[in-house]
């Protein structure tokens, strides 16, 4: 773990060097950083399971709606809740915690329906757990858009706190970082490693799969819970759809564009598909160039980002940190002596 | 690699930095419209925008307001609620005095909320939640639309005073609130005209899931006393209707704001027996005078009809604003959101408006009902519900 310390301190220094655009920008950049941070928070999250076990999950959505809703719970103020939510039990309907509490409850309960489920999903192997993983996003987004007296439905929910602001997003993000890197550099991340390469080799080997499959798993949706509250408590809203497909496949394409194999592809993805969006943005509201106008071109972001996630996968297909780890540039030959074997996920 | 890395991250860094932001002269005053200008609720809120622009205009034309010019900055919430929230703080950050938020309580609310923390009014078009208030989102947020419990409760009587109807079939589609609402209403108003017996019967599907809606007609058809089917379908809606028709049921059909325009009419050639609650008829044969006014304007400017009558809460929406900038003699949001809770039966486009420091939403106002009788909508005049139901949250 102690040669890896590098990386880590690359990677805070990054996210704290995106945070103080944050500072010095615009209020509108400010927005864009802190989103930027809760979309960090998803996809190191979903980095902890799909970048130890080699299995992509596309339920973790799931996890940020459970804990962005159980938090919710807790946290709106007691006099809307009672407008909004009548049918609470009596005892979540008289308590009100703040966003550190709220964001404990959400990655708790995260954690333990995942720790349920988890055990059905980590039984299975390669595209037959992925599916399971879509087949639990459905149910979890099914029973959520019924389920009136705790979400409100197809309705949305109002009146969360608007708590979630840089510090707290920036804070949340290096909590992620720190429990992504030790666990992915403890033995037990390394054990889960040596699966993703090789299942059959590491069972022989004794390295207890499954258990350590359903460890990760109960981990990276804790922490997924936790961008999902943050992300109800800085719109101050929560729609069940906010949970679903886009929410999905943006947040994989953030992990895959960067690299899925190491933590440092995580952040890197995250970051520069944020990065680009926001140029595409300001380039889709139209803009003069040598005296010539530029119309506006709604919808350029979303087509512009598609054409160049498709270029960089063109060029470095294993993501733009080629699934390596960030390192010193003196130290990089020791860290990268180890040989990538090809890869079967990504 | 890692070199080209940290290259692209500075470049990156000094691009986001680069400031590009208008503030408003003295001369004039800004109002935002962080709206779906992509997307699929881009639509939706094209009209109501332009419409907006369009009362724009004629302020501008007369001389504009308190001696200022109005202009507009726009934002694009590419119809994404979490991007809303930035096109709103994008438009606020360009001066914006007042903003228009989209035409649905999901995708207007994150942007009011920031208008709201920057103290400034929200108004969305027709968000037809009653959460679109002082209640769900603060002091300064309003909606011009008339609230879904409304039309529900005006089609029930429309459908047992008019009509003569006393036994109804109702079809929801769970995907959208309003049609839930827009249903519930329904039935609980025509189930205290008719008495509950008047509902024959009560079906639902999701235009999210269900292209197909077989089962929900085979229910139709095993009634053999239906009056009419009250249809409180959005998305696609045509498709469903005209499978309904298609399979040989005839009987007349009601439905609320969201089936307004002919786009959906391709669907159904000659479609007959159906009627439709709308802010004014867009065919240019609606009761009210200024209506048509406005559509012929609007055609003036933009070269067609409006897509739908949701475009005249986009025009009232200015207008109410406008007034009650005028009897505030001041932009300042304090002042501006004093006159309007004291509106009373104002006479916008729209219909009269009412608002009060609880209430931004309008339950008591007038629509025009238009039949659709050969594929062609004709306007049979405005009514206004009796009884409305208590405004839940």
């Amino acid at each position: 773990m102690r040669a890896a310390i590098p990386t880590l301190v690359i990677l805070v220094v990054m996210i704290l060097a995106v945070s103080l655009l944050g500072v010095f920008g615009s209020p509108l950049l400010l927005r864009v950083v802190i989103g930027a941070m809760i979309n960090l928070v998803v996809v190191i999250g979903l980095s902890i399971f799909i970048g130890n076990s080699g299995i992509l999950s596309f339920g973790h959505a799931s996890f940020a709606a459970i804990g962005a809703y159980s938090a919710a719970w807790f946290t709106l103020p007691i006099t809307m809740k009672k407008i909004f939510l009548p049918s609470l039990p009596a005892f979540v309907l008289s308590t009100q915690v703040g966003l550190a509490g709220g964001a404990a409850i959400g990655a708790v309960t995260a954690a333990i329906t995942a720790a349920v489920i988890g055990v059905v999903i980590v039984r299975l192997s390669g595209i037959a757990a992925s599916i399971a993983t879509l087949a639990w996003l459905a149910i979890v987004h099914s029973v959520f858009s019924n389920a009136e007296a705790l979400t409100k439905g197809t309705s949305s929910l109002v009146g969360l706190p608007i708590e979630t602001n840089l510090f707290v997003a920036t804070f949340a993000a290096i909590l992620a970082l720190v429990v992504a890197f030790l666990f992915r550099f403890s033995r037990y991340g390394l054990m889960l490693q040596a699966s993703r390469e090789d299942e059959a080799a590491a069972l022989a080997s004794g390295i207890p799969v499954r258990q350590l499959r359903l460890v990760a798993f109960v981990i990276s949706a804790a922490v997924v819970a936790i961008a999902g509250v943050l992300k109800g408590h800085f719109l101050g809203i929560l729609a069940v759809g906010q949970f679903y497909l886009e929410f999905t496949f943006l947040s994989l394409a953030m992990l895959v564009l960067g690299g899925m194999r190491s933590l440092s592809g995580a952040v890197v993805g995250t970051f520069a598909v944020a990065g680009i969006a926001e140029i595409l943005r300001i380039l889709s509201s139209g803009f003069e160039i040598f005296g010539l106008e530029v119309v506006a071109m709604p919808g350029l972001r979303e087509i512009g980002l598609a054409i160049m996630m498709l270029l960089i996968l063109l060029v470095r297909p294993m993501g733009i940190t080629n699934g390596r780890e960030l390192t010193l540039p003196w130290k990089r030959k020791t860290a990268n002596e180890l040989p990538i074997t090809n890869d079967r996920t990504g | 690699m890692m070199k080209d890395l940290y290259k692209t991250m500075i470049v990156s860094t000094a691009l986001f930095a680069a400031p590009g932001m208008a503030h408003a002269t003295d001369d004039t005053v800004t109002v935002g419209f962080p709206v779906a200008l992509s997307g699929f609720v881009a639509p939706y809120d094209d009209g109501p925008r332009k419409a907006a622009l369009l009362a724009i205009d004629n302020i501008n034309a007369e001389g504009g307001l308190l001696g200022k010019k109005i202009v507009s900055v726009e934002a694009d919430t590419k119809s994404d609620p979490g991007e809303g929230a930035n096109a709103a703080t994008d438009v606020l950050g360009k001066g914006a005095t007042m903003v228009m938020v989209t035409c649905d309580f999901d995708f207007g609310a994150p942007a009011a909320l920031v208008a709201q923390a920057q103290n400034k009014i929200a108004f969305s078009s027709c968000a037809a939640d009653p959460k679109f208030g002082a209640q769900g989102i603060g002091n300064n947020a309003y909606t011009m639309a008339t609230a879904s419990i409304a039309q529900g409760a005006l089609l029930a009587e429309f459908a047992y005073n008019e009509l003569g109807f006393r036994k109804a079939f109702v079809l929801n589609d769970l995907q959208v609130e309003y049609n839930k609402s827009l249903c519930n209403s329904f039935q609980e108003r025509f189930a205290e005209l008719a008495g509950a017996e008047g509902i024959v019967d009560v079906d639902a599907y999701n235009a999210g899931n269900d292209t197909s809606i077989a089962p929900q007609i085979t229910r139709i058809k095993s009634h053999d006393d239906i009056d009419v089917i009250m249809f409180c379908g959005a998305i696609n809606g045509g498709s469903y209707v005209r499978q309904i028709r298609a399979a040989g049921i005839d009987e007349p059909m009601l439905a609320g704001e969201s089936m307004d325009g002919s786009y959906w009419l391709e669907a159904v050639p000659d479609l007959s027996n159906f009627y439709v609650a709308t802010y004014g008829s867009i065919f240019g044969d609606d009761p009210d005078p200024e209506v048509n006014a406005f559509v012929t304007k609007f055609k003036e400017k933009y070269g067609e009809l409006p897509v739908t009558a949701h475009s005249m809460t986009g025009y009232s929406v200015i207008e109410a604003w406008a007034e009650a900038v005028k009897r505030a003699n001041s932009f300042d949001t304090d002042a501006v959101r004093a006159e309007l809770d004291k509106f009373s039966d104002e006479p916008l486009l729209v219909g009269e408006t009412s608002f009060s420091p609880d209430i931004h939403i309008n339950t008591g106002r007038p629509m025009t009902m238009l039949e659709i009788e050969n594929g062609k909508h004709k306007a049979i005049g405005s009514f206004s519900a009796e009884k409305v139901s208590d405004i839940k949250f």
